[in-house]
């Protein structure tokens, strides 16, 4: 058995969410002193799912201090809808926030982002899967991605195959 | 499908492909993604069903556009391409066709000048679905309905009496009185062919116009007539049963000289001669007030190698439902054609000369006879030409014509000295468009100079008739349509058959035709091998009584050459017809023969399971008609069956007899208005010593 110990603030955007998805209850122990933290009982077999979890919650906490016009600023980057290159300046759009124009060179910040499920699309577009609603292909190759804010950004063809890569459509060759 | 109809819709048939396609990978890419964001628990919103169904419109709309084009048939009619005629040639333009016209020279060819009528047909038709029983007119092929002068539902009888252009409409009473309606006057339009339908009456015939020619000398015309021609405008009139009103006609400068009605599809056969200056047939349409007048294509003329242009064929169409009608049209005549549910077969008579250095010397004596298939779907009203052949000898009528599970058999003759009757098995080769022989018999169809009377298929065998001095019926196994042969013992009496029915499945046949002395005779055969006496007829019944000294008889009737003047009925056991006596008696006071001519409707029963073979033929029942000053003969004879007593209503020019067969009394006789009783003392008041009493007979049973 694990133990895992939340702080509470983080238990009630959680709760509803792990019960939804994988049936896991969380609450509080009445053992337990500290008033402050839930206890989460969890079987051996749902310890894998209880890794995604994790991972997700990382993820949601997950931040970058980035450099700004007007000085430094912290991100989260689930926040981050996509980044797109124009001149000399990224643009990052975020979901719930203005644009943001940062200055670090693209291929940085793709490398910086792979880990969080960022994928480059075009020469100047990377994107963030999680925030992808709908993708529409077309007759020419190319695909149309509609993401949960309602902007269009399109999968050049060259980079089609590494995005089916990084969905998981087609195993990577290498 | 035509050409279009298949680019149209392999067209839009791509882009059903192209959209399914499109449909399929958004659903695989967004099934990717939705199990990758449940991978990585990420929750984002649910697609609405709206993208889904944007998505679908492209290709729910191309699906939809080719069911629609495949359902509503718009590109199935017509079925005819008519560029791939092989042996068939466009004439395509005026000059060709004059320099076709000009070639006629080399060649001869009986062209029957006024012959309007069609001869000819088989089986019976009740189709009185849930009224009265009634007989139909006896023709050639089931569902195949041939033009009669007479026509019946069972309820009312049209008759198109003959050169009076009219048609005389009589309804029949429960009671089986009749009720004569207004005529329905055809203007100068004659006619011996109508049909009907449910709700419509069609006449077809023609008006009949002299041209005079009136040749210029020095530029003054002559004072007097040299020569001429004649013109015949062809007419097809549809009377609205109902109302008798003429609904739609067809008038074309071609005379209708044969047709069929399939359905709702009139299949019309016309002749257009070439004498005039107008080479292609006109057509004018008219529908209630509207009319329209059109000249049939060059494109739409052919012409096959070897067939002299002396006339033009036309071929067409008539949709009754719809009031359309197409055509094409051949160089050559046509005499007979024998049609059935899916083919035309056309047959024309070319004689060929001898030919020298270009000039045509003499005739060779070779007859042929040039037959022309075209495929014909009455449910969608189409023909198309399908394949052309050439065979030897010429045929008389269509009932010497067969098509049984694809092979067409004729019989054609040839006459003289070295006369030689055939029998061609005909195959449609579909590649060549030619019609392949498959089976023939030159040899052992007829003595020494006989010729073919009468022929009648029926499935894998064929009777035929020839004669010289005596009458052998033979029978012809075609099972193997590659090896017809003949069997042995053909039936030999005196005289011979003019139309033979087929009165059971396999072998029994009623005959109808000359005896010894020229005179009408009917005979029951048995052509099968189980037959007690092989050889000769079961029974013959003589019509002309030769048993009284002094008199003489002569018996002629109309079906010796139309078989639609038969009443048949094979399950009724009903054989009826018209039959004129001419009688002549010796008057020994006077010293001279003294002349009666009756008009007759004979009414055979056939029973061949009779137990005395000379009880397979009834005495006949005998129905007259009185006699008037010009030519009244019966004409057609009328079979309907009430609830418990049945009425033959024999027609003729002046009068009706409605006739009860159950009581074998006459009900009533309608004479029309302006018909004289022919009264032979009108005119020999003073002649004080006659004795005879020939008044005409009464009608008796």
């Amino acid at each position: 058995m694990s133990k895992i110990i939340w702080k509470k603030a983080d238990f009630e955007q959680l709760k509803k969410q792990l019960f939804e998805t994988y049936k896991i209850v969380l609450s509080k122990d009445p053992n337990d002193p500290d008033d402050d933290h839930v206890r989460l009982v969890v079987q051996e077999e749902d310890v894998e799912k209880l890794r995604i979890v994790l991972e997700m919650i990382s993820l949601e906490k997950a931040k970058l201090v980035l450099e700004t016009q007007h000085g430094w600023i912290q991100i989260f980057i689930m926040q981050i809808t996509y980044l797109e290159s124009f001149g000399e300046n990224i643009y990052l759009h975020l979901e719930s926030q203005p644009t943001e124009i940062i200055k670090q060179p693209l291929y940085q910040l793709e490398e910086m982002l792979k880990t969080y499920d960022f994928i480059r699309i075009g020469k100047s577009y990377i994107v963030n899967l999680a925030k992808i609603r709908y993708i529409r292909t077309g007759f020419n190759a190319k695909l149309d991605l509609e993401l949960i804010t309602g902007d269009h950004l399109e999968v050049s063809r060259s980079f089609v195959k590494s995005f089916k890569n990084a969905l998981g459509i087609q195993k990577k060759e290498d | 499908m035509t050409n279009i109809g298949w680019i149209i819709s392999s067209v839009i048939f791509v882009f059903v492909v192209l959209f399914g396609f499109r449909l399929l990978k958004d659903y695989m890419w967004n099934k990717k993604l939705h199990n990758y964001h449940q991978t990585k628990s990420i929750h984002i919103p649910k697609v609405p069903a709206l993208y889904w169904l944007k998505r679908a419109y492209g290709f729910v709309l191309s699906s939809a556009a080719v069911v629609t084009i495949v359902a509503c048939g718009s590109f199935s009619l017509p079925i005819r391409e008519p560029n791939i005629y092989l042996t068939a040639k466009v004439v395509g333009s005026q000059e060709n066709l004059l320099a076709l016209i000009n070639t006629r020279d080399r060649f001869s060819q009986a062209v029957d000048f006024l012959a309007p009528g069609a001869p000819e047909a088989d089986m019976i038709n009740d189709e009185a679905s849930g009224g009265r029983d009634f007989i139909d007119t006896n023709m050639q092929v089931d569902g195949v309905v041939e033009a009669d002068i007479v026509k019946t539902d069972g309820y009312t009888m049209y008759y198109a009496t003959r050169y009076q252009n009219r048609v005389r409409v009589i309804d029949i009473l429960d009671d089986g009185a009749i009720d004569v309606k207004e005529d329905i006057d055809l203007g100068d339009l004659y006619t011996d062919s109508i049909y009907i339908t449910e709700t419509q009456l069609i006449v077809i015939g023609y008006i009949y116009q002299y041209f005079y020619w009136m040749p210029a000398i020095d530029g003054d015309v002559r004072e007097y007539y040299y020569g001429g021609f004649s013109a015949y405008t062809g007419a097809v009139y549809v009377y609205d049963r109902a109302t008798l009103e003429l609904e739609y006609s067809l008038e074309t400068d071609t005379n209708f000289y044969q047709h069929r009605l399939i359905g709702d599809a009139l299949y019309l056969l016309s002749t257009k001669y070439l004498y005039t200056t107008d080479l292609v047939p006109t057509f004018t349409e008219t529908k209630g007030d509207t009319s329209e007048t059109y000249d049939l294509d060059f494109n739409s003329i052919y012409y096959f190698e070897g067939v002299p242009a002396y006339s033009m064929t036309v071929i067409g169409v008539l949709n009754l439902e719809e009031y359309e009608f197409s055509s094409e049209a051949f160089l050559g005549q046509v005499y007979q054609i024998y049609a059935n549910q899916s083919a035309i077969y056309t047959t024309g008579t070319v004689y060929e000369y001898e030919e020298e250095d270009g000039v045509v010397t003499w005739w060779n004596g070779q007859v042929f006879t040039y037959i022309i298939k075209y495929e014909i779907n009455p449910e969608l009203k189409t023909f198309s030409y399908a394949a052309s052949g050439k065979i030897k000898g010429y045929i008389e009528n269509q009932y010497w014509m067969d098509e049984y599970e694809g092979y067409f058999r004729i019989v054609t003759t040839t006459w003289g000295a070295n006369a030689i009757n055939r029998l061609y098995i005909l195959e449609t080769n579909s590649e060549t468009q030619i019609l392949d022989q498959v089976g023939l018999i030159e040899e052992g169809l007829g003595k020494e100079r006989e010729t073919v009377k009468s022929v009648r298929f029926n499935k894998e065998k064929v009777n035929v008739v020839t004669y010289e001095t005596i009458d052998p019926l033979y029978t012809i196994n075609l099972s193997d349509p590659a090896n017809p042969f003949i069997l042995p013992n053909p039936i030999e009496e005196p005289g011979y058959n003019t139309y033979m029915h087929v009165w059971n499945e396999d072998y029994y046949l009623i005959g109808i035709g000359y005896d010894e002395n020229f005179q009408l005779k009917i005979s029951a055969y048995d052509d099968s091998s189980s037959n007690p006496n092989p050889g000769a007829p079961l029974m013959t019944f003589n019509l002309a009584d030769e048993s009284e000294d002094g008199v003489y008889q002569y018996t002629y009737s109309e079906v010796l050459y139309n078989p639609k003047a038969i009443m048949v009925d094979v399950d009724r056991g009903i054989f009826g017809f018209p039959v004129n006596t001419y009688r002549y008696t010796y008057n020994p006071l006077r010293g001279y023969y003294d002349f009666a001519y009756q008009s007759l409707y004979y009414i055979f029963h056939i029973n061949f399971s009779a137990e005395d073979v000379n009880e397979i033929i009834s005495d006949p029942v005998i129905i007259s008609q009185d006699e008037f000053m010009y030519y009244s003969g019966i004409d057609r004879g009328v079979y309907i069956e009430f609830d418990d007593f049945v009425m033959i209503y024999t027609l003729s020019y002046a009068q009706i007899v409605s006739f009860n067969l159950t009581t074998l009394e006459v009900f009533s006789t309608y004479t029309f208005e302006g018909m004289d009783i022919y009264n032979p003392y009108q005119y020999n008041e003073d002649e004080e010593d006659r004795e005879d009493d020939e008044v005409p007979p009464n009608p008796e049973g």
